[in-house]
């Protein structure tokens, strides 16, 4: 199986799959373009990614390598985001922080697969939630003044009392 | 997004480098840790948190554990990312994002979150849609979903609209891009709001399990006359790029607004899934469809009671290509049947009692004319006082349609006679020693001078105009066996009218009529209220004056060459002034066993002022409502429920074997119908017979779903043979 060397901003080199590295739109787009053939030798660097993010992404990769491309139709599209598989739910029992920079790494990877899941569980922690209890959640600083914050919760009340 | 800004993210995130430097821990380790220290884990939706702890012990491939800690926050990512999660969000997450902070408010306001403003997530107060609305971003919102109240109010609390004016209005201010708009669940008041208060600019609108309020007919100082019609009256003025329409679950609908919808000009879609009132709605239907209708591809009666007699009501609307049929649940069984038609008996009997009273209010107008020595008898009757108070609609108008009209009556454009009670008043208690036991609220006064009732029209056509009579398209012939359903028409237009009526009407209300001078009453309790079996015996309608009021012997047969020799109701022209005489008829104290029959029963909000005077000057100006009343052959105690069959499959389209039958020539335009996808499931009254039809008699069919029905294994393989290009779906597509 023809493999691709795929290097992290810190240095670490990952020996991968080509067809794994391929669930990547950038690095797909990369070899396509370039016409990297293997048995080069060539290291991709990914100056965006750290090895532990990278590390992350390449088991989702593994694991949702025979995904079925998704199919793109804007119309009929619902927002859920209680569709995340098990596996994926289990994946992303991390920190805050590398949940966002598994977001960060998806997007700059074209992951839309990863990008997907990744932002519905964030989505799923603001779900439901008061202001205050997203500015609890996320460690965000209420920067309204008091009177625009008044004007704030005299509008939103029944969203509060939610 | 580009790739230097991508960089200049990662780059912001300074800690990242050194938390990825951190030493590798067991696994076993790093679950206790998680368990106390991850924010998201313990904040998760309930949902999502049981099914991983579900899942943990069913990994089948485990994840490496991360040892990564970032210290990232949500604000360090950029607008993009951020938009890109708030996308995953529904409108109603959003509101109280844009409190957090000045940074995710601006966001919040972002014009792409608010194209599709879906806010159906919970059940929202008046207020709240208010204030829902004006998140709404101008000139952005393509689409836009509400939910009510209605599944959580009791009933007796209905008084929290959804929509307002005031509501519709800043919609349609602020999206005037508006192309669909969805209310689920949601509670109108329609002496507010109507269809014409939507924005206009839509291409679909979709009402689910909505309300309407109860017009409040009572109060004609407040509303005006021109709102007693029906919620989507003069749509199709307004709507012109309207394509899609669902109306699903919604008791409101009735089947008059088949004439609306058949209006709309672009309709291309309807669906009208789980409507439960478009039972029996062929005399709209079959006008609607064939004036109207033109564009309509895609037609969605699911879960509805209809029958055979409606569904081919559509079969002349060319532009059809997918039909989709489902026998309601509560139907499918031989009980829910059965429960289902004593429901609607008893609810068709509930009408007859309701319109009772105030056909015996028009005895007033009989006593008028009816020659002295016919009332003298009557003076010591009991005349029940005023029932007050009455409501304000209480001038009745009787047609009688599809009866065999002699050429005596007055000839007129419309099929009809009228009877018309210009006054909300007396109760006549005909020859009974006791007058009826009164209601309780209602003073006793036998002495009270009878009410002014001034009006009795009696307008018929002859049998040449009945042709062009379209509100009831049901021939009195012999042959009706094919249209048995047909027969039952009953419809209750405005069922807040009965609902008003109910309080008034005494259900004890005897049956007992022996002057000569109540026909109307006696037929109506002839008809109406006579239980028992006489299964072969219809009523009868006799417009002849000039047979001699006879005694009608209930047991007597009737021969079906003569079916309208049981003289039970004879209508005079008014004009003529010509005293209308009736046989008594006993229903119940002469008979044991009266025929049940139903007639044709619609009773509707009507406004004919201009024709009548008095009636414009009375206490009921403008409230006036009207009765049809079919008294055509009847049928015996009939099945109020008549679920499609192969004769409504068939309709569509003329298979090769009925084309060999002869009528080739003025057909061969309406061979075939252009239906694509056709769905009839869970109907076991259709056969084989149905897909031998549709083999030759729908060319174009690429999808049939005949999933629970009676078709056999073996006529599904034979269709499917013939043809292949067809797909077939059905229960032995498993096997």
């Amino acid at each position: 199986m023809p493999t691709i060397k795929l290097q992290s901003s810190d240095g670490e080199i990952f020996d991968t799959d080509v067809q794994i590295a391929k669930c990547s739109g950038t690095i797909k787009t990369m070899l396509e373009d370039l016409g990297m053939d293997e048995g080069d030798d060539e290291v991709v660097p990914l100056p965006n990614v750290n090895s532990a993010i990278l590390r992350k992404v390449l088991q989702w990769a593994t694991f949702h390598k025979d995904d079925p491309i998704p199919v793109e139709d804007d119309d009929s599209k619902e927002k859920r985001t209680d569709d995340i598989s098990s596996w994926d739910a289990d994946f992303l029992k991390v920190d805050q922080g590398t949940l966002f920079e598994l977001i960060l790494a998806a997007n700059y990877l074209d992951i839309k697969g990863l990008l997907d899941v990744t932002c519905k569980t964030v989505a799923n922690m603001i779900k439901g939630k008061t202001p205050e209890e997203i500015r609890k959640t996320f460690n965000i600083k209420n920067d309204f003044t008091p009177a625009e914050e008044e004007q704030v919760r005299k509008e939103n009340e029944w969203c509060e009392e939610k | 997004m580009d790739p230097i800004r991508r960089q200049e993210h990662i780059q912001d995130m300074p800690s990242s480098s050194i938390a990825s430097k951190l030493p590798q821990q067991r696994f076993e380790h790093r679950r206790k840790r998680k368990l106390s220290d991850e924010p998201d884990y313990s904040t998760m939706k309930p949902e999502a948190k049981h099914q991983i702890i579900e899942r943990i012990g069913l990994l089948n491939k485990i994840i490496e554990p991360c040892t990564h800690k970032s210290y990232i926050n949500l604000l360090d990512l950029s607008d993009e990312i951020l938009l890109l999660v708030f996308k995953q969000l529904d409108s109603i997450s959003l509101i109280p994002l844009s409190k957090v902070c000045i940074r995710l408010q601006r966001l919040v306001a972002d014009k792409t979150l608010w194209m599709d403003a879906d806010f159906t997530s919970v059940k929202l107060l008046t207020m709240e849609v208010h204030r829902c609305v004006k998140y709404l971003q101008p000139g952005t919102t393509k689409s836009l979903k509400l939910r009510g109240m209605t599944s959580v109010y009791p009933a007796e609390q209905w008084n929290v609209p959804t929509l307002t004016p005031g509501i519709l209005k800043s919609i349609e201010t602020r999206c005037c891009l508006l192309e669909r708009l969805e209310l689920t669940e949601a509670y109108i008041d329609m002496n507010d709001v109507s269809i014409i208060f939507f924005p206009h600019c839509l291409r679909s609108l979709a009402f689910r399990k909505c309300a309407l309020s109860v017009q409040n007919i009572n109060s004609h100082l407040i509303v005006p006359p021109q709102q007693m019609r029906s919620f989507l009256s003069n749509m199709y003025k307004y709507f012109d790029r309207l394509e899609e329409l669902t109306i699903e679950y919604c008791a409101w609908f009735d089947t008059h607004d088949f004439m609306i919808l058949s209006k709309l000009p672009n309709l291309r879609y309807l669906s009208l899934k789980g409507c439960a009132n478009i039972k029996d709605s062929v005399p709209y239907a079959s006008l609607a469809t064939r004036f109207g209708f033109k564009n309509l591809e895609i037609l969605d009666l699911r879960d509805t009671p209809i029958s055979d007699s409606d569904v081919s009501c559509f079969n002349i609307v060319r532009s059809l290509k997918e039909l989709k049929l489902e026998c309601p649940d509560h139907l499918r069984t031989e009980n829910g049947l059965h429960e289902y038609n004593e429901a609607e008996r008893l609810r068709v009997e509930q009408l007859h009692r309701l319109a009772v009273p105030d056909l015996r209010q028009n005895e007033n107008v009989v006593n008028d004319h009816a020659p002295a020595h016919q009332i003298e008898g009557q003076i010591e009757a009991a005349r029940v006082p005023p029932n007050n108070p009455q409501p304000a609609h209480g001038v009745f108008e009787i047609r009688v349609v599809h009866g065999d009209y002699p050429r005596q009556v007055q000839g007129n454009q419309d099929n009809l006679i009228r009877i018309v009670r210009g006054q909300a008043g007396v109760l006549i208690n005909n020859q009974r020693v006791q007058p009826p036991a009164p209601v309780a609220d209602r003073p006793e006064g036998q002495g009270s001078p009878p009410p002014h009732l001034e009006a009795r029209r009696v307008r018929a056509v002859s049998p040449a105009d009945e042709q062009n009579q379209q509100v009831e398209p049901i021939r009195n012939d012999e042959n009706n066996h094919n249209n048995v359903d047909r027969q039952h028409i009953v419809r209750i237009i405005n069922r807040d009218l009965l609902l008003q009526r109910r309080e008034h009407v005494e259900l004890e209300n005897p049956p007992l009529l022996r002057r000569a001078g109540d026909q109307i009453n006696a037929a109506y309790q002839h008809i109406f209220d006579a239980r028992g079996n006489n299964a072969h015996r219809p009523p009868v309608l006799e417009l002849q004056p000039e047979i001699a009021a006879q005694a009608h012997d209930e047991n007597g047969p009737v021969e079906r060459e003569q079916p309208f020799l049981n003289v039970h109701l004879r209508f005079h022209d008014a004009a003529n002034n010509a005293p209308v005489q009736n046989n008594h008829h006993d229903g119940q104290e002469n008979n044991p066993q009266p025929q049940r029959v139903l007639p044709h029963v619609i009773i509707m909000p009507g406004n004919f002022p201009e024709n009548f005077p008095a009636i414009a000057n009375g206490p009921g100006r403008g409230y006036q409502h009207q009765v049809f009343v079919n008294l055509g052959a009847g049928q015996p105690a009939p099945n109020y429920v008549s679920l499609i069959s192969d004769r409504g499959i068939c309709a569509y389209g003329i298979s090769r074997n009925e084309l060999a039958g002869g009528f080739l020539g003025g057909i061969l335009h309406h061979n075939f119908t252009g239906l694509e996808r056709l769905s009839v499931r869970n109907y076991k009254l259709v056969t084989d017979i149905s897909l031998d039809h549709l083999e030759s008699a729908a060319p174009h069919l690429k999808l049939l779903d005949v999933t629970g029905t009676s078709v056999t294994a073996q006529g599904v393989r034979s269709f499917k043979l013939s043809r292949p290009s067809c797909i077939i779906i059905s229960d032995f597509d498993l096997m």
